[in-house]
C-alpha cells in the first residue's frame, strides 16, 4: 500500500489527512494505534518479512516496552512508525494511527502511513521524537550540539511571537538598567511598537530567530540535566561523554515538546550506572512533558523498572502485549516464559542458565503457522498449520498463541 | 626456523590421518618444484640480463631487452612461490594442494603472456594440474578445498548476481573482451600491416578503399588503430603487473616490519608523488638512452610502483592487527609464511581493484610519452604515435579521431570495470 | 611530510644536474680556452666532493641563482616568472570549474544510485579520467576553431594566451586577468577570458572527473551513516539533509582528492599548454626536456614539488575547518 521509502517515491493519495476521508477510529485514552503492520525488506536471497503484522495501541500517559531478541524486528517497528525504513525494506501494509494534538489543543485523528513526505516530516521530530541506541554515532560530528537542536526548534515551531517578546523583553531590560539614557523615549516607542504587533507577529528575521532557537537549545539541555549546557551547546559531539551524549539526543528528541517519545535501544551502549540515570530522567521528563514513551530494549530489568506496557516480539510477530505486573506474574506466551526463565535469579541455586532451545528462525522462510512452535516445548499439530489468532485472554492481555500457559492453561 | 618445525608437526599429523603417500603425489611434488625453480631460474636471469644491460646501455653499448623483463618481477615471484608449494606438497601439506590451481594458473598466463619459448613450459603447468586431479592425490585435498570454497561460491555468485545488475561493468567487460578478441584477430582481418605504406595514396579522406582514411605517409589508419591495439594492451598489462608486483612487495615489507623500513619507503614514494610523473617518465627514458616501447615501459614501471606501495601497505597496517594474525604467530608461523599466506590474500583485493583502474592510466601516460616525442619509433602503429602524426593536419579529422576513440574506450572499459567492481566490493556498500 | 620530500627532491635534481648532467656545459663552450676551464671549475666549486658541491648547490637555489636556461633563452628565475602565472592562471580557471561542476554531478550521481541520471553522470566522469588529454585538446580545436570558422560561427582562438596582434598587453604581474582588471583594460580581459575557454575546459575536464568520482562515493557512504538516519529523523527535508548533514561530512575526503589533483593539473598542463601553444612552465619543461637543458628541467621539477606540498598544506588547513575532530584532535 503505503512505502516507508518516501525518500524516493511519494505516493499518490497524499492528500488524505485523516479528515477528508473517513476518520480512522481511535479510542479516547489511546493516542497511538498500531494495526497489522507489515514490513519487508527485498534483498538479494529474499523477501525478509521482518514485521508481519503487529499490532499494539500505546494509551496517553502510558510507558510501552518493545522487547525481544536481536533481529526479532523491534527497531524495524520503530522506523516504521516514524516511516524511516530505507530501501530496500519497505512498509506492505497495516495502519499507524495517530491523535494529533495540535498547539491549540485540538485534534485531528490520522493515518501515519498515508501522509503525505510532507505532513509526515511536520510529524517527525515534532509530534514523535526518536532517540537512536548508539550515541557515539548518530549525532553529526561536524555540526556543534547546540546547533543540532537549534535545528529541529527552527524547523517545527514558529517563533514569531517568541522572538517579539525576547525583542521586547532586551529593550525592557535595557531600558531599567539604564533609565536615563539620552534615547529613552526611543526606545519606549519601540517597545509599545512591538508590543503593538504582538496580535499579529510579523515573521523573524533568521538571526532572531537563530538566536532564540539557541537559546531554547540551551534550556533544553539543562532539561535534560546536562551540566553546564551553555558550554555543552557550543561544543562538538566528539567532545562530550557517551552519557552526555545520549541526553544531547534526548534534548534533541524532546526539543518540540514531542506527544510520542520513541527510544531505540537508548540505553543499551552506555554504562550500567549512566543507563539508570538516563532511564530516570526519561520518568521525570514523560511526566513534565505530558508525553508517552515507547522503549525498545531487550533488557528485561529496565522494562521491569520503567515501563507500564510490554509487548513481547517474537521473529516479527508481537507474541504477547500486557501491563509490565501482569506479564511479569503471569506469562502466557511459552515464549515469554522462557524469556524470564532465562534470567537467573540470586536467591535460586542451580547448576545451569537455562535457555530457550534453537534459534531465532530466518526471516526469509519462517516457520509456518505459529513462528515459534520449532522452539517451543508445548507445540502441537495446530501450531504447525495455523498461525494462531491475537486474541484477548485477559481483559488487556493480549497472546497469539494456540496453548497459553500460565493461569490460562489449558483454557483453549 | 620456526618454520620448519611448524610444517613437520603439520605433516606428522596429516601422516597419521591420511593413506600411506602415493607415488603419484610425490611426482606432483616433483614436478611442481621443477616447474616453480624453472621459473624463478628464468626469471633471474632476465633479471640479471636487465642488470648487465643496463649498465652496458648508460655505457652506450645497447638498449635493454624489454621483452623479457616485462615478466621478471612476476615470474621470480611465481616461481618462488610454485617451488614453494612443491616442496610443502613433498611434506604432505594439504593447503599447499589448493595452492598449486592457482599458481599454476598463474605462471601459465605468465608463460603465454611472454609468447615464444616460454609458451611450451605451459607443458608443466598442464602436467601439474592432471597430476593433481589423480584419484591418489585427490584423496588429500578434494574433500577440504570443496568444504573450504562453498562460501566462497556462494560470496563469487553474489558477486556475479551484483555485475550482472549493474550495466556499466556489463559493458565494461564487453568492450574488454572485443579489445582482447582484436588484438589476437588482427592478422586476419586487418586490410594491410601494421607498417605498410601506400606512397600513393596519402592524407586520404574515409571512403571505399580506406574506411578510416590514410596518414601524411599513406598509412591505413583503420589497420594501424587495429594493430596498436597489440602494443598497446601489452604495455598497459605489462607495466601494471610489473609495477603491481615490485610495489606489493615493497609495501608488505614496510607494512609489515614497520619502523625504519616503513619510515624510509614511505618517504621515497612522497617524492615519487610529489614529481609530476610524465615528466618523470620522460627523464627516466632519457637516462636510458633509446626512446622506444621498452624504455617507456620501463620508465613507467618505475612511475607507476609507489601507488601500490602505498596501497598495500597501508592494508597491511590494518590486517597486521587482527587476530589471525596474532594466532598465527602464536603458533609458531615464520614472518615470511604469515605475509604469504595471510597477510597477502587478505589485502589483494582493492589492489586488484587500484590495478584495474590504472590499467587505463597507463595506456593513456604511454600514449601521451608517445605523442611528444618519447615513445614508439616512427613509424610504429601506436595510438598515440598516429595522433602525434595526426596533429600536424588537425584539420583532417580522421588521423586524430579514430586512434584516440580507440584509446578513450579502452581506458574506459577498464575504468567502467574497476569503478563498478570496487563499488561491488566494498563491504561498506555491499550487503545493505 | 613537507620538508623530506622537497629535500628528497632536491636530491634527485641535484644528481641529475651534477651526476647525470654536465655541470661545466653552463659555463663552457667548444671555443672556451682550456686553462680557463680549470678556473671555472674551482671557481664554482666542482673540484670539490659531492656532499660539498650538494651544499653550494642549495646555496645557489636559496640565493636565487637557478642557472641559465638555454630553452627559455634567459635566466631561469626570469623565466620562472615569465611562466608560472601562466600556469597558475590556467591551473586555477581550470580548477574552478572543476570544482563548480563536479561537486553537484556527484552528489546528484550519489543520491541517484543506480538510476539513469547516476549512470550518465559516471560514464562522464569516468569518460574524463579516460580521455586521452591532448586527443581532447585536439578535437576542441578542431570542433570550436576550424569547424567553427568553417561554418561561419564566432569560433575560439587556436591557441595562445591573448592575440597579440591587435590586443597590446603590458606585463605586471603576468597575470593577464589580474593585469587587465588592475589596468581597467577590459577588451585584454576578455580577449584573455576567451583564449582560456578551450586550455581550461580540456584541463578542467580530468580533474572534474576525479572530483565527481571522490564525491559520489563519500556522498554515498555518508548517506549510510546513521546520523542522517538521526537527521531524517528531525523531520528535515531531505534537500537540508543531503546539503548540511551529509555534504559536509561528504567535503572532508574530496578536498583531500582536490588538493592532489592540483598536482596533477600541472602534469596535465604539459600536454595541453603544449597543444594551445600557451606560454607556460608545461611547454617550457616538454622543450626543455627534448633539448636536456637541465637547469630548466631542475627548475620545474622544484616547482612541481613545492606546488604539490603547498597544496597539501592548504588541503591541511580546509581540513581543520571542515572537520572538527582534527582541529582538536
Amino acid at each position: 500500500m503505503t512505502t516507508g521509502d518516501d525518500f524516493t517515491m511519494v505516493t499518490s493519495n497524499t492528500t488524505t489527512h485523516g479528515t477528508q476521508d473517513e476518520i480512522p477510529e481511535l479510542a479516547p485514552d489511546v493516542i497511538l494505534d498500531v494495526r497489522g503492520l507489515k514490513t519487508s525488506f527485498y534483498t538479494y536471497e529474499g523477501v525478509v518479512k521482518a514485521l508481519d503484522g503487529i499490532s499494539v495501541d500505546l494509551k496517553k500517559g502510558d510507558t510501552l516496552a518493545f522487547v525481544g531478541e536481536t533481529g526479532c524486528g523491534k527497531s524495524v517497528t520503530a522506523k516504521s512508525i516514524m516511516r524511516l525504513v530505507e530501501s530496500p525494506g519497505r512498509i506492505e501494509e497495516g495502519e499507524v494511527i495517530f491523535r494529533d494534538r495540535a498547539d491549540d489543543g485540538s485534534e485531528v485523528i490520522m493515518d501515519l502511513l498515508k501522509l503525505s513526505t510532507e505532513e509526515m516530516r511536520h510529524i517527525r521530530g515534532n509530534r514523535i521524537g526518536i532517540v537512536f541506541q548508539d550515541p557515539a554515532t548518530y549525532p553529526n560530528p561536524v555540526f556543534r550540539i547546540g546547533d543540532q537542536i537549534a535545528e529541529v526548534i527552527s524547523l517545527h515551531q514558529d517563533l514569531a511571537l517568541d522572538v517579539l517578546r525576547m525583542k521586547i523583553e532586551r529593550l525592557e531590560a535595557a531600558l531599567a538598567e539604564n533609565p536615563d539614557a539620552p534615547n529613552a523615549a526611543e526606545i519606549q516607542e519601540k517597545i509599545s511598537n512591538y508590543e503593538s504587533q504582538l496580535d499579529d507577529p510579523p515573521s523573524p528575521s533568521e538571526t532572531d530567530k537563530k538566536e532564540l532557537a539557541k537559546k531554547r537549545a540551551v534550556d533544553m539541555l539543562r532539561m535534560v540535566r546536562m551540566p553546564t549546557p551553555e558550554e555543552v551547546a557550543n561544543q562538538y559531539p566528539h567532545e562530550l561523554s557517551g552519557g552526555m551524549r545520549q541526553r544531547a539526543l534526548i534534548a534533541m528528541a524532546l526539543s518540540c515538546n514531542p506527544q510520542i517519545l520513541i527510544c531505540d535501544e537508548a540505553t543499551t551502549a552506555l554504562d550500567v550506572t549512566v543507563q539508570a540515570q538516563v532511564l530516570r530522567l526519561l520518568n521525570e521528563l514523560k511526566s513534565e512533558f505530558d508525553s508517552s514513551i515507547i522503549i525498545i530494549t531487550h533488557d528485561l530489568g529496565v522494562v521491569a523498572e520503567t515501563c507500564t506496557k510490554v509487548a513481547v516480539m517474537y521473529a516479527g510477530v508481537v507474541a504477547e502485549y500486557a501491563s509490565t505486573e501482569d506479564l511479569f506474574a503471569d506469562p502466557l506466551h511459552p515464549y515469554t516464559l522462557g524469556l524470564l526463565r532465562a534470567i537467573p535469579k540470586l536467591t535460586e541455586k542451580t547448576d545451569r542458565l537455562l535457555q530457550i532451545r534453537g534459534s531465532v528462525p530466518n526471516l526469509i522462510t519462517p516457520p509456518t503457522g505459529c513462528r515459534f512452535h520449532p522452539r517451543c516445548d508445548y507445540a502441537t499439530g495446530i501450531c504447525k498449520e495455523e498461525r494462531p489468532p491475537r486474541a484477548e485472554m485477559k481483559p488487556g492481555h493480549w497472546v497469539e498463541c494456540h496453548h497459553p500457559q500460565g493461569s490460562m492453561a489449558g483454557k483453549r | 626456523m620456526t618454520e620448519r618445525s611448524s610444517e613437520t608437526i603439520v605433516s606428522e599429523v596429516e601422516v597419521i590421518e591420511v593413506v600411506p603417500v602415493s607415488p603419484m603425489v610425490r611426482v606432483l611434488g616433483i614436478v611442481q618444484t621443477l616447474v616453480g625453480a624453472v621459473s624463478a631460474g628464468i626469471g633471474l636471469l632476465a633479471f640479471l640480463l636487465v642488470i648487465r644491460n643496463f649498465i652496458l646501455a648508460n655505457v652506450g653499448f645497447v638498449s635493454i631487452i624489454g621483452v623479457v623483463i616485462l615478466n621478471v618481477g612476476p615470474l621470480v615471484l611465481v616461481g618462488l612461490f610454485l617451488v614453494n608449494v612443491g616442496m610443502s606438497i613433498l611434506s604432505l601439506e594439504t593447503s599447499a594442494f589448493s595452492w598449486v590451481i592457482y599458481g599454476n594458473l598463474l605462471s601459465g598466463a605468465l608463460y603465454l603472456l611472454m609468447g615464444g619459448l616460454a609458451v611450451w613450459l605451459t607443458l608443466g603447468n598442464l602436467l601439474a594440474l592432471v597430476l593433481l586431479m589423480t584419484p591418489a592425490a585427490r584423496s588429500y585435498w578434494w574433500a577440504l578445498f570443496v568444504e573450504d570454497t562453498r562460501p566462497r561460491i556462494k560470496e563469487i555468485r553474489y558477486s556475479l548476481y551484483l555485475v550482472r545488475r549493474s550495466p556499466l561493468v556489463v559493458a565494461g567487460i564487453i568492450i574488454l573482451i572485443g579489445y582482447v578478441l582484436i588484438a589476437i584477430f588482427v592478422p586476419y582481418f586487418a586490410p594491410y600491416g601494421p607498417e605498410e605504406r601506400i606512397w600513393t595514396e596519402t592524407l586520404q579522406p574515409p571512403g571505399p578503399n580506406h574506411i578510416w582514411g590514410t596518414d601524411p605517409n599513406g598509412g591505413d589508419v583503420f589497420s594501424m588503430v587495429m594493430w596498436a591495439t597489440q602494443i598497446d594492451l601489452k604495455i598497459a598489462v605489462s607495466v601494471v603487473a610489473v609495477a603491481l608486483a615490485i610495489g606489493t612487495l615493497i609495501g608488505v615489507a614496510a607494512g609489515y616490519f614497520g619502523g625504519a623500513v616503513d619510515e624510509i619507503v614511505m618517504r621515497i614514494t612522497d617524492v615519487f608523488f610529489a614529481f609530476p610523473g610524465l615528466i618523470l617518465a620522460m627523464a627516466i627514458v632519457s637516462a636510458l638512452g633509446e626512446r622506444n616501447l621498452d624504455n617507456i615501459s620501463v620508465a613507467l614501471m618505475i612511475v607507476w610502483w609507489p601507488t601500490y606501495s602505498r596501497l598495500v601497505r597501508g592494508q597491511v597496517l590494518i590486517e597486521r592487527e587482527k587476530l589471525y594474525v596474532e594466532a598465527a604467530r602464536s603458533v609458531g608461523a615464520s614472518d615470511l609464511r604469515i605475509m604469504m599466506t595471510h597477510i597477502l590474500p587478505n589485502t589483494i583485493q582493492p589492489v586488484i581493484v587500484q590495478a584495474t583502474l590504472d590499467m587505463g592510466g597507463v595506456l593513456l601516460t604511454a600514449a601521451g610519452l608517445s605523442f611528444i616525442g618519447y615513445g614508439a619509433e616512427a613509424g610504429t602503429a601506436e595510438w598515440g604515435l598516429m595522433i602525434s602524426t595526426g596533429q600536424d593536419h588537425f584539420t583532417l579529422f580522421w588521423m586524430i579521431f579514430y586512434p584516440g576513440m580507440a584509446m578513450l574506450l579502452c581506458a574506459l572499459a577498464f575504468n567502467l570495470v574497476g569503478d563498478g567492481v570496487r563499488d561491488i566490493m566494498d563491504p561498506k556498500l555491499r550487503r545493505r | 611530510m613537507s620538508i623530506p620530500v622537497i629535500i628528497g627532491v632536491l636530491a634527485i635534481t641535484f644528481v641529475l644536474a651534477y651526476v647525470v648532467g654536465n655541470p661545466l656545459a653552463i659555463y663552457v663552450n667548444e671555443r672556451t680556452p682550456p686553462q680557463a676551464i680549470d678556473q671555472i671549475i674551482r671557481h664554482h666549486g666542482l673540484d670539490q666532493p659531492l656532499y660539498v658541491q650538494f651544499f653550494l648547490y642549495l646555496r645557489n637555489l636559496v640565493m636565487g641563482d637557478w642557472g641559465w636556461s638555454d630553452t627559455a633563452n634567459s635566466y631561469v628565475v626570469d623565466a620562472i616568472r615569465r611562466f608560472f602565472p601562466a600556469t597558475i592562471e590556467l591551473s586555477i580557471v581550470a580548477m574552478i570549474i572543476a570544482v563548480l561542476v563536479g561537486i553537484p554531478l556527484g552528489i546528484v550521481s550519489a543520491t541517484r544510485k543506480d538510476q539513469i541520471v547516476d549512470h550518465v553522470t559516471r560514464v562522464i566522469a569516468l569518460a574524463g579520467v579516460s580521455m586521452p588529454i591532448f586527443w581532447f585538446a585536439l578535437m576542441l580545436k578542431y570542433l570550436l576553431y576550424y569547424q567553427f570558422f568553417i561554418w561561419g560561427l564566432p569560433y575560439l582562438p587556436e591557441g595562445g594566451r591573448y592575440s597579440i596582434v591587435t590586443v597590446t598587453y603590458n606585463p605586471v604581474t603576468n597575470f593577464i586577468l589580474i593585469d587587465s582588471l588592475i589596468t581597467g583594460n577590459l577588451v585584454l580581459f576578455f580577449d584573455a577570458l576567451v583564449h582560456l575557454v578551450m586550455p581550461a575546459a580540456c584541463l578542467g575536464y580530468l580533474t572534474l572527473a576525479i572530483i565527481t568520482r571522490m564525491m559520489r562515493s563519500s556522498m554515498l557512504e555518508v548517506l549510510k551513516e546513521d546520523y542522517i538516519t538521526l537527521a531524517r529523523s528531525k523531520g528535515l527535508r531531505e534537500r537540508v539533509v543531503i546539503y548540511r548533514h551529509a555534504l559536509r561530512n561528504a567535503m572532508i575526503p574530496t578536498v583531500t582528492i582536490i588538493g592532489l589533483a592540483f598536482g596533477g593539473l600541472i602534469t596535465g598542463a604539459v600536454l595541453t599548454e603544449t597543444i594551445f601553444s600557451w606560454p607556460g612552465l608545461g611547454r617550457w619543461a616538454v622543450r626543455s626536456i627534448l633539448t636536456s637543458d637541465i637547469p630548466s628541467i631542475n627548475a620545474f621539477t622544484l616547482l612541481v614539488a613545492i606546488i604539490f606540498v603547498s597544496a597539501n598544506l592548504i588541503v591541511d588547513l580546509i581540513y581543520g575547518a571542515l572537520d572538527p575532530r582534527i582541529r582538536y584532535g
